[in-house]
Protein backbone atom coordinates (compact mmCIF):
# COMPACT_ATOMS: atom_id res chain seq x y z
CA UNK A 1 0.00 0.00 0.00
CA UNK A 2 0.96 3.52 -0.57
CA UNK A 3 2.29 5.55 2.43
CA UNK A 4 -0.47 8.56 1.14
CA UNK A 5 -3.26 5.90 1.23
CA UNK A 6 -2.20 4.16 4.51
CA UNK A 7 -1.80 7.91 5.85
CA UNK A 8 -5.63 8.81 4.80
CA UNK A 9 -7.51 5.44 6.04
CA UNK A 10 -5.15 5.63 8.96
CA UNK A 11 -5.88 9.23 9.88
CA UNK A 12 -10.25 8.65 9.19
CA UNK A 13 -9.77 5.60 11.75
CA UNK A 14 -8.27 7.31 14.61
CA UNK A 15 -9.77 10.88 14.00
CA UNK A 16 -13.39 9.52 14.22
CA UNK A 17 -12.56 7.16 17.18
CA UNK A 18 -13.06 10.63 18.82
CA UNK A 19 -16.78 11.41 19.38
CA UNK A 20 -16.40 14.22 22.03
CA UNK A 21 -19.68 15.70 23.79
CA UNK A 22 -20.52 19.02 21.84
CA UNK A 23 -23.48 20.64 24.02
CA UNK A 24 -21.36 19.41 27.24
CA UNK A 25 -18.55 21.64 25.95
CA UNK A 26 -20.82 24.44 24.91
CA UNK A 27 -22.29 25.14 27.39
CA UNK A 28 -18.79 24.92 29.53
CA UNK A 29 -17.88 27.67 27.30
CA UNK A 30 -20.86 29.73 27.52
CA UNK A 31 -20.46 29.31 31.10
CA UNK A 32 -16.86 30.54 31.25
CA UNK A 33 -17.79 34.15 29.08
CA UNK A 34 -20.87 34.77 31.73
CA UNK A 35 -17.90 34.10 34.36
CA UNK A 36 -15.86 36.70 32.67
CA UNK A 37 -18.27 39.01 31.35
CA UNK A 38 -19.61 38.92 34.82
CA UNK A 39 -16.24 39.70 36.39
CA UNK A 40 -15.40 42.13 33.94
CA UNK A 41 -18.79 44.24 34.77
CA UNK A 42 -18.41 43.75 38.38
CA UNK A 43 -14.77 45.08 37.91
CA UNK A 44 -16.22 48.33 36.37
CA UNK A 45 -18.49 49.07 39.02
CA UNK A 46 -16.47 48.86 42.09
CA UNK A 47 -13.97 51.07 39.61
CA UNK A 48 -16.85 53.32 39.62
CA UNK A 49 -17.82 53.39 42.89
CA UNK A 50 -14.18 53.84 44.36
CA UNK A 51 -14.28 57.15 41.61
CA UNK A 52 -17.38 57.98 43.20
CA UNK A 53 -16.11 57.85 47.00
CA UNK A 54 -12.97 59.46 46.15
CA UNK A 55 -14.35 62.29 44.99
CA UNK A 56 -17.16 62.50 47.94
CA UNK A 57 -14.87 62.02 50.17
CA UNK A 58 -11.74 63.98 49.02
CA UNK A 59 -13.64 66.62 47.25
CA UNK A 60 -12.96 68.82 44.38
CA UNK A 61 -9.57 69.49 45.43
CA UNK A 62 -8.48 65.85 44.61
CA UNK A 63 -10.93 66.06 40.99
CA UNK A 64 -8.64 69.09 40.49
CA UNK A 65 -5.38 66.79 41.33
CA UNK A 66 -6.45 63.94 39.62
CA UNK A 67 -7.18 65.76 36.09
CA UNK A 68 -4.01 67.58 36.38
CA UNK A 69 -2.03 64.46 36.76
CA UNK A 70 -0.53 62.94 33.57
CA UNK A 71 -2.56 59.87 32.46
CA UNK A 72 0.17 57.00 31.23
CA UNK A 73 -2.60 56.06 28.79
CA UNK A 74 -3.08 59.57 27.32
CA UNK A 75 -4.35 59.54 23.64
CA UNK A 76 -1.94 59.62 21.17
CA UNK A 77 0.21 62.65 20.25
CA UNK A 78 -0.51 63.10 16.47
CA UNK A 79 3.80 64.52 16.47
CA UNK A 80 4.75 61.77 17.90
CA UNK A 81 2.88 58.91 16.60
CA UNK A 82 4.35 60.63 13.02
CA UNK A 83 7.93 60.22 14.74
CA UNK A 84 7.54 57.11 15.99
CA UNK A 85 5.85 55.53 12.18
CA UNK A 86 8.13 53.18 10.33
CA UNK A 87 9.99 49.61 10.74
CA UNK A 88 11.79 47.98 12.76
CA UNK A 89 13.45 44.88 13.43
CA UNK A 90 14.66 42.90 16.56
CA UNK A 91 15.92 39.37 17.68
CA UNK A 92 14.23 37.78 20.48
CA UNK A 93 16.50 35.02 22.49
CA UNK A 94 15.70 31.51 23.41
CA UNK A 95 16.79 31.79 27.36
CA UNK A 96 13.90 32.84 29.20
CA UNK A 97 10.93 30.22 29.75
CA UNK A 98 8.27 32.59 28.53
CA UNK A 99 10.39 32.64 25.45
CA UNK A 100 10.53 28.88 24.92
CA UNK A 101 7.07 28.02 26.11
CA UNK A 102 5.98 30.44 23.51
CA UNK A 103 8.30 29.72 20.80
CA UNK A 104 9.11 33.65 21.16
CA UNK A 105 12.85 33.44 19.62
CA UNK A 106 14.11 34.32 16.37
CA UNK A 107 13.66 37.66 14.13
CA UNK A 108 10.53 39.98 14.97
CA UNK A 109 9.55 42.93 12.62
CA UNK A 110 6.86 45.28 13.24
CA UNK A 111 5.62 48.46 11.47
CA UNK A 112 4.60 51.12 13.19
CA UNK A 113 1.35 53.24 11.23
CA UNK A 114 0.69 56.80 10.99
CA UNK A 115 -2.59 56.23 11.74
CA UNK A 116 -1.99 54.04 14.59
CA UNK A 117 -2.44 50.62 13.38
CA UNK A 118 0.67 48.17 13.67
CA UNK A 119 1.84 44.94 12.01
CA UNK A 120 4.23 42.43 13.32
CA UNK A 121 5.77 39.40 11.79
CA UNK A 122 6.79 37.03 13.84
CA UNK A 123 9.46 34.23 13.30
CA UNK A 124 8.50 31.07 11.47
CA UNK A 125 8.69 29.27 14.95
CA UNK A 126 5.80 31.12 16.30
CA UNK A 127 2.42 29.63 15.92
CA UNK A 128 0.40 32.25 17.66
CA UNK A 129 -2.33 34.17 16.34
CA UNK A 130 -1.11 37.71 14.84
CA UNK A 131 -3.63 39.85 14.28
CA UNK A 132 -3.75 43.37 13.30
CA UNK A 133 -3.02 45.62 16.31
CA UNK A 134 -3.26 49.41 17.82
CA UNK A 135 -0.73 51.65 19.49
CA UNK A 136 -0.95 54.84 21.16
CA UNK A 137 2.20 57.09 22.06
CA UNK A 138 2.11 60.44 23.53
CA UNK A 139 5.86 61.86 25.08
CA UNK A 140 6.39 59.15 27.15
CA UNK A 141 4.35 56.37 26.83
CA UNK A 142 3.55 53.87 24.21
CA UNK A 143 0.59 51.62 24.55
CA UNK A 144 -0.28 49.00 22.17
CA UNK A 145 -2.99 46.18 21.93
CA UNK A 146 -0.84 43.74 20.02
CA UNK A 147 -1.12 39.70 20.80
CA UNK A 148 -4.30 40.51 22.51
CA UNK A 149 -5.62 37.46 20.64
CA UNK A 150 -4.30 34.76 21.18
CA UNK A 151 -0.65 35.09 23.56
CA UNK A 152 -1.56 38.03 25.71
CA UNK A 153 -5.63 37.30 25.92
CA UNK A 154 -7.55 38.11 28.40
CA UNK A 155 -4.39 40.77 30.18
CA UNK A 156 -5.79 43.67 28.25
CA UNK A 157 -3.14 46.49 26.40
CA UNK A 158 0.42 46.60 27.08
CA UNK A 159 2.31 50.50 28.19
CA UNK A 160 5.74 51.01 28.29
CA UNK A 161 8.08 53.93 28.56
CA UNK A 162 10.12 54.75 24.59
CA UNK A 163 12.95 56.40 23.65
CA UNK A 164 13.74 56.36 19.53
CA UNK A 165 17.64 57.41 19.19
CA UNK A 166 20.14 57.07 16.19
CA UNK A 167 17.22 54.75 14.75
CA UNK A 168 17.18 52.34 17.58
CA UNK A 169 13.62 52.29 19.40
CA UNK A 170 13.99 51.32 23.06
CA UNK A 171 10.56 49.97 24.72
CA UNK A 172 11.06 49.40 28.60
CA UNK A 173 8.28 48.04 30.60
CA UNK A 174 5.61 50.16 33.02
CA UNK A 175 2.84 48.41 33.38
CA UNK A 176 2.21 44.66 31.00
CA UNK A 177 0.87 41.50 32.99
CA UNK A 178 1.55 39.68 29.60
CA UNK A 179 5.23 38.66 29.95
CA UNK A 180 5.15 36.96 26.44
CA UNK A 181 4.67 40.76 25.22
CA UNK A 182 7.16 42.05 27.61
CA UNK A 183 9.62 39.31 25.82
CA UNK A 184 8.93 40.51 22.52
CA UNK A 185 8.36 44.45 22.58
CA UNK A 186 11.19 44.49 25.49
CA UNK A 187 13.94 42.32 25.80
CA UNK A 188 16.22 44.03 23.65
CA UNK A 189 16.16 47.24 21.23
CA UNK A 190 14.28 47.43 18.07
CA UNK A 191 16.40 48.86 14.87
CA UNK A 192 14.81 50.92 12.66
CA UNK A 193 14.74 48.97 9.09
CA UNK A 194 13.81 51.19 5.46
CA UNK B 1 -24.55 39.10 23.42
CA UNK B 2 -27.63 39.31 22.05
CA UNK B 3 -30.00 35.42 22.17
CA UNK B 4 -29.79 36.37 18.34
CA UNK B 5 -25.67 36.37 18.34
CA UNK B 6 -25.80 33.48 21.03
CA UNK B 7 -28.16 31.37 18.70
CA UNK B 8 -25.47 31.39 15.83
CA UNK B 9 -22.05 31.19 18.17
CA UNK B 10 -24.03 27.83 19.00
CA UNK B 11 -24.80 26.67 15.39
CA UNK B 12 -21.09 27.27 14.39
CA UNK B 13 -19.92 26.11 17.76
CA UNK B 14 -22.30 22.30 17.00
CA UNK B 15 -21.26 22.30 13.62
CA UNK B 16 -17.52 22.51 13.92
CA UNK B 17 -16.56 21.39 17.34
CA UNK B 18 -16.26 17.93 16.58
CA UNK B 19 -14.26 18.57 13.28
CA UNK B 20 -11.70 20.96 14.69
CA UNK B 21 -11.27 18.36 17.67
CA UNK B 22 -10.64 15.86 15.50
CA UNK B 23 -7.67 17.55 13.66
CA UNK B 24 -6.42 18.65 16.85
CA UNK B 25 -6.37 15.26 18.23
CA UNK B 26 -4.50 13.49 15.22
CA UNK B 27 -1.47 16.37 16.24
CA UNK B 28 -1.74 15.84 19.68
CA UNK B 29 -3.25 12.27 20.26
CA UNK B 30 -4.53 12.38 23.64
CA UNK B 31 -8.36 12.96 23.79
CA UNK B 32 -8.45 15.18 26.72
CA UNK B 33 -6.09 18.02 25.76
CA UNK B 34 -7.30 17.69 21.95
CA UNK B 35 -11.05 18.47 23.07
CA UNK B 36 -9.74 21.33 25.76
CA UNK B 37 -8.15 22.72 23.30
CA UNK B 38 -10.36 23.13 20.47
CA UNK B 39 -12.49 24.60 23.40
CA UNK B 40 -9.90 27.09 24.10
CA UNK B 41 -10.18 27.82 20.69
CA UNK B 42 -13.61 28.37 20.77
CA UNK B 43 -14.15 30.13 23.95
CA UNK B 44 -11.47 33.11 22.02
CA UNK B 45 -13.95 32.73 19.27
CA UNK B 46 -16.93 33.75 21.66
CA UNK B 47 -14.82 36.35 23.41
CA UNK B 48 -14.21 38.22 19.88
CA UNK B 49 -17.45 37.31 17.98
CA UNK B 50 -18.45 40.65 17.11
CA UNK B 51 -15.43 41.31 14.96
CA UNK B 52 -15.46 37.43 14.20
CA UNK B 53 -18.43 36.67 13.48
CA UNK B 54 -18.27 39.50 10.20
CA UNK B 55 -15.63 37.60 9.07
CA UNK B 56 -16.15 35.60 5.63
CA UNK B 57 -15.29 32.34 7.25
CA UNK B 58 -15.23 32.43 10.77
CA UNK B 59 -14.97 28.53 10.99
CA UNK B 60 -11.46 28.81 9.43
CA UNK B 61 -10.39 31.46 12.13
CA UNK B 62 -11.26 29.20 14.84
CA UNK B 63 -9.41 26.36 13.34
CA UNK B 64 -6.84 28.10 12.43
CA UNK B 65 -6.17 28.83 16.39
CA UNK B 66 -6.67 25.98 17.43
CA UNK B 67 -4.01 24.22 15.25
CA UNK B 68 -1.90 26.36 16.29
CA UNK B 69 -2.71 26.17 20.25
CA UNK B 70 -1.68 22.64 19.08
CA UNK B 71 1.49 23.25 17.17
CA UNK B 72 2.32 24.99 20.67
CA UNK B 73 1.45 22.23 22.80
CA UNK B 74 2.93 19.72 20.65
CA UNK B 75 6.05 21.73 20.94
CA UNK B 76 5.64 21.89 24.90
CA UNK B 77 5.10 18.24 24.98
CA UNK B 78 8.13 17.40 22.72
CA UNK B 79 10.49 19.40 24.95
CA UNK B 80 9.22 17.17 28.07
CA UNK B 81 11.37 14.55 29.38
CA UNK B 82 10.44 11.33 28.24
CA UNK B 83 9.69 9.48 31.15
CA UNK B 84 7.57 12.33 32.65
CA UNK B 85 5.39 12.05 29.12
CA UNK B 86 5.51 8.24 29.41
CA UNK B 87 4.12 8.65 32.87
CA UNK B 88 1.47 10.88 32.13
CA UNK B 89 -0.01 8.30 28.85
CA UNK B 90 -1.23 9.33 25.50
CA UNK B 91 -4.04 7.44 23.39
CA UNK B 92 -2.11 5.87 20.85
CA UNK B 93 -2.04 2.50 22.10
CA UNK B 94 -5.86 2.68 22.31
CA UNK B 95 -5.98 3.81 18.71
CA UNK B 96 -7.93 1.83 15.80
CA UNK B 97 -4.79 2.49 13.94
CA UNK B 98 -1.98 2.77 16.86
CA UNK B 99 1.12 2.15 14.14
CA UNK B 100 -0.11 5.18 12.08
CA UNK B 101 -0.65 7.61 15.25
CA UNK B 102 3.01 6.55 16.53
CA UNK B 103 4.43 7.39 13.51
CA UNK B 104 3.19 10.48 13.27
CA UNK B 105 3.59 11.89 16.68
CA UNK B 106 7.70 10.80 15.80
CA UNK B 107 7.43 14.06 13.31
CA UNK B 108 8.76 17.43 14.43
CA UNK B 109 5.60 19.18 15.33
CA UNK B 110 5.01 21.33 12.18
CA UNK B 111 5.56 18.65 10.14
CA UNK B 112 2.73 16.41 12.23
CA UNK B 113 0.57 19.53 11.29
CA UNK B 114 1.40 19.68 8.10
CA UNK B 115 0.74 15.97 6.99
CA UNK B 116 -2.59 15.98 9.09
CA UNK B 117 -3.79 19.35 7.14
CA UNK B 118 -2.90 17.70 3.70
CA UNK B 119 -4.11 13.94 4.62
CA UNK B 120 -6.49 14.36 6.49
CA UNK B 121 -8.17 18.12 6.11
CA UNK B 122 -7.43 17.98 1.94
CA UNK B 123 -5.91 21.16 2.07
CA UNK B 124 -3.72 22.56 -0.33
CA UNK B 125 0.08 23.24 0.03
CA UNK B 126 -0.76 27.21 -0.28
CA UNK B 127 -3.24 26.96 2.76
CA UNK B 128 -1.60 25.17 4.75
CA UNK B 129 1.45 27.72 4.34
CA UNK B 130 -1.17 30.76 5.18
CA UNK B 131 -2.58 29.01 8.42
CA UNK B 132 1.28 27.90 9.96
CA UNK B 133 2.41 31.21 8.88
CA UNK B 134 5.82 29.82 6.92
CA UNK B 135 6.17 29.41 2.93
CA UNK B 136 4.92 26.56 0.47
CA UNK B 137 8.07 25.78 -0.23
CA UNK B 138 9.02 25.02 3.56
CA UNK B 139 5.66 23.39 3.57
CA UNK B 140 6.55 21.01 0.41
CA UNK B 141 9.78 20.35 2.37
CA UNK B 142 8.52 19.36 5.60
CA UNK B 143 5.50 17.07 3.72
CA UNK B 144 8.40 15.81 1.32
CA UNK B 145 10.50 14.33 4.80
CA UNK B 146 7.62 13.72 6.70
CA UNK B 147 6.11 10.78 3.60
CA UNK B 148 10.04 9.21 3.62
CA UNK B 149 10.18 9.14 6.68
CA UNK B 150 6.73 7.70 7.64
CA UNK B 151 7.20 5.35 4.50
CA UNK B 152 10.62 3.84 6.22
CA UNK B 153 8.51 3.84 9.81
CA UNK B 154 5.46 1.80 8.19
CA UNK B 155 6.88 0.54 5.68
CA UNK B 156 4.64 1.25 2.74
CA UNK B 157 6.10 3.07 -0.47
CA UNK B 158 6.13 6.74 -1.39
CA UNK B 159 3.79 7.48 -4.67
CA UNK B 160 2.21 10.80 -4.72
CA UNK B 161 3.44 14.54 -5.13
CA UNK B 162 2.40 17.51 -3.40
CA UNK B 163 0.19 19.58 -5.13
Amino acid sequence: MSVERRLREGFARNANSLDPWTELRLEQVLGRHKRRVRIRWAASVLAAAAAITAVVAFGPRLVERVIGTPDPAAPSTPTVVQELSGAFATIVEEGSSVVRDHDLAGNWSMRLNADGTMVVNAPASYGGVLSAALFEAAADRFRTSVFEQDLCSGQGVGIYAWSLADGVLTLTPVDDSCEGRVAVLASSTWQQIP
Amino acid sequence: MDAEAREEYAWLFRAEFASVARTVFLIVHDRGRAEDIAQEAFLKMLQNWRVVSGYERPDAWVRRVAIRMAVRHARRERIRPTLEREAAGTDQQRLPDPDVAQAVSALAPMQRAAVVLYYWEDRPVAEIARLLQVSDSTIKQHLHRARKRLADVLSEEVTEDVR
